[in-house]
């Protein structure tokens, strides 16, 4: 959604800021804006790119050598809200609540003991719609950052509480998260459908990739051990009881 | 942040090291000895441990030594898991300790620290409790030889003022064939569900120990270990059947949870 509203907000701020930028071009080089271009920081005049301003000359206004000064810092402006939404429908769901929306993949594999009911990750691979990759080191990463994070929910990350709500486990010794060297191999992918709408035809992906983990590794451990895991995290001792269950 | 202050000694010398905490805690001063301070920053930390004074026992020699001395193997309690961990002269030892904390932390822990500490685990314990081994403990008749097992009942059995200052193994049971298994609840680093360490020496019983199974670490009886006349399957029957006033649920996990892994201890990495 980041990438969908402050994204779109963005571009109309640069839009609004290029205007004023032209508009001071013009006045400061005597010619009509729409005779103007800009282009490596500067506004420069299009049938003949020597005549040309930088932007820092102009962006706290433009000083004529006289030390007259003409227009003022230069405030970029936009927003954007989602158009269109609809309250969603208490009995069915239905509605529109959101604008922005992508599609995705993930599994996970892992190695069962079928004596100990230990479980070890071995690969965990997730394939998502990006709608257009910006910055793909950066979109790998937050996608395997996420798959992380899901994993440490499916594996063992959880408050434990006593008879009287008090938490038991209060500092990461006994709040597993997973640790650097604990994740497996990732697989990430990306495949692109734009988002017509969208900055540059980018979806959102940021959160994605915790979203299907924790239910990919549950089915796959369900497989492995001949259960139904039904709880996250998912720890031995909780198949050892499923399993005495069967 | 440690939301208290303190003073901090660092004796030279046993004796220094004794009449300062002496000293001290008659003045009502509420010393701590002190050498790796990952139980003592982390508890105080979080105002669950308070003090006056720590008193560093890692500038005392003695508590630094490492070396065969009279055929027994000396380990200073000031070493470092770390320092144990690398040398490997008692593999048992240093396969134990390598699985204690994680490897950052094991370069501050000690092994006093971690037999003398209130988490209840005390890995580093188990190869101690099942091999001929005696303490060195500082006393107010000066150091006083005794067997381990004389001063450490699953948490170290010392009087006031005193403290450990090395452990000694007899030579010839340092290399004995042993295993050792940390089974966890689920992180490989993590608190023990069960640790187990076991030497087996020629014509002798088996012997074992285990901890995370109660409040403590605990021998396991050795009569059961290796009576041959029954079989595996009943000597693990029985063996869990001796253990089970000493069973505790905890974070880890459940009494019956603890016996199905005790039951299923094999190793398996």
């Amino acid at each position: 959604m980041t990438t969908y509203m402050a994204g779109r907000a963005i571009l109309n701020a640069a839009e609004d800021a290029i205007k004023q930028l032209l508009y001071v071009g013009s006045i400061a080089l005597r010619c009509p804006i729409d005779d103007l271009d800009f282009e490596n920081e500067r506004v420069y005049v299009k049938n003949d790119p020597d005549i040309y301003l930088a932007f820092k000359d102009i962006v706290h206004g433009y000083k004529y050598q006289n030390g007259n000064s003409v227009a003022g810092p230069i405030i970029g402006r936009g927003n954007f809200i989602m158009y269109k939404l609809t309250i969603p429908n208490p009995e069915t769901g239905k509605g529109a609540t959101g604008r922005s929306w992508t599609v995705g993949a993930q599994a996970v594999e892992i190695e069962y003991d079928t004596v100990q009911h230990t479980y070890r990750l071995l690969k965990a691979a997730t394939v998502i719609d990006a709608g257009k990759v910006l910055n793909p080191k950066t979109a790998k990463g937050v996608v395997m950052g996420g798959m992380c994070m899901g994993l440490g929910q499916g594996t063992s990350e959880e408050f434990i509480y006593d008879e009287t709500g008090v938490v038991q486990n209060t500092s990461f010794r006994t709040y597993k998260m997973l640790r650097y060297g604990e994740p497996p191999d990732y697989l990430v992918e990306f495949v692109e459908t734009p988002q017509i709408d969208a900055p540059f035809g980018a979806r959102g992906i940021a959160e994605h990739g915790i979203i299907a983990i924790p239910a990919a590794l549950a089915n796959a451990v369900s497989l492995a051990a001949k259960i139904d895991i039904e709880q996250i995290p998912i720890i031995p001792e909780y198949i050892w009881r499923k399993k005495l269950e069967l | 942040m440690i939301a208290f202050d303190f003073d901090y000694y660092r004796p030279t010398s046993l004796e220094q090291a004794y009449d300062i905490y002496k000293q001290l805690n008659a003045d009502n001063e509420i010393p701590v000895y002190f050498a790796g301070g990952t139980e003592l920053i982390s508890m105080a930390r979080v105002n669950s441990r308070e003090f006056k004074a720590v008193i560093d026992l890692k500038g005392v020699p003695e508590c630094n030594q490492f070396g065969m001395e009279n055929g027994k193997l000396i380990i200073g309690s000031a070493l470092t898991l770390t320092q144990i961990a690398v040398s490997k002269v008692f593999p048992l030892l240093s396969d134990t300790v390598t699985r204690i904390a994680d490897h950052t932390i094991q370069g501050k822990i000690t092994l006093g620290g971690n037999l003398a500490g209130t988490i209840k685990y005390r890995e580093a314990s188990l190869p101690l409790m099942i091999s001929q081994c005696t303490a060195t403990i500082m006393t107010e008749n000066g150091l006083v030889q005794v067997p381990f097992l004389d001063c450490f009942n699953g948490h170290l059995l010392l009087k006031e003022n005193e403290y450990l200052v090395a452990v000694g193994i007899d030579e010839d049971e340092i290399g004995l064939p042993y295993q050792h298994v940390k089974r966890t609840k689920m992180d490989k680093i993590d608190y023990p569900l069960i640790t187990i360490a076991a030497t087996k020496r020629e014509n002798t019983a088996l012997r074992a120990a285990i901890t995370g199974y109660g409040d403590k670490p605990l021998i396991l009886p050795a009569e059961t270990l290796s009576d041959t006349s029954v079989t595996i399957p009943d000597r693990i029957k029985s063996l869990i059947q001796k253990l089970r006033q000493d069973n505790i649920a905890d974070l880890s996990g459940s009494k019956e949870y603890k016996e199905f892994v005790l039951e299923n201890i094999t190793p398996v990495d």
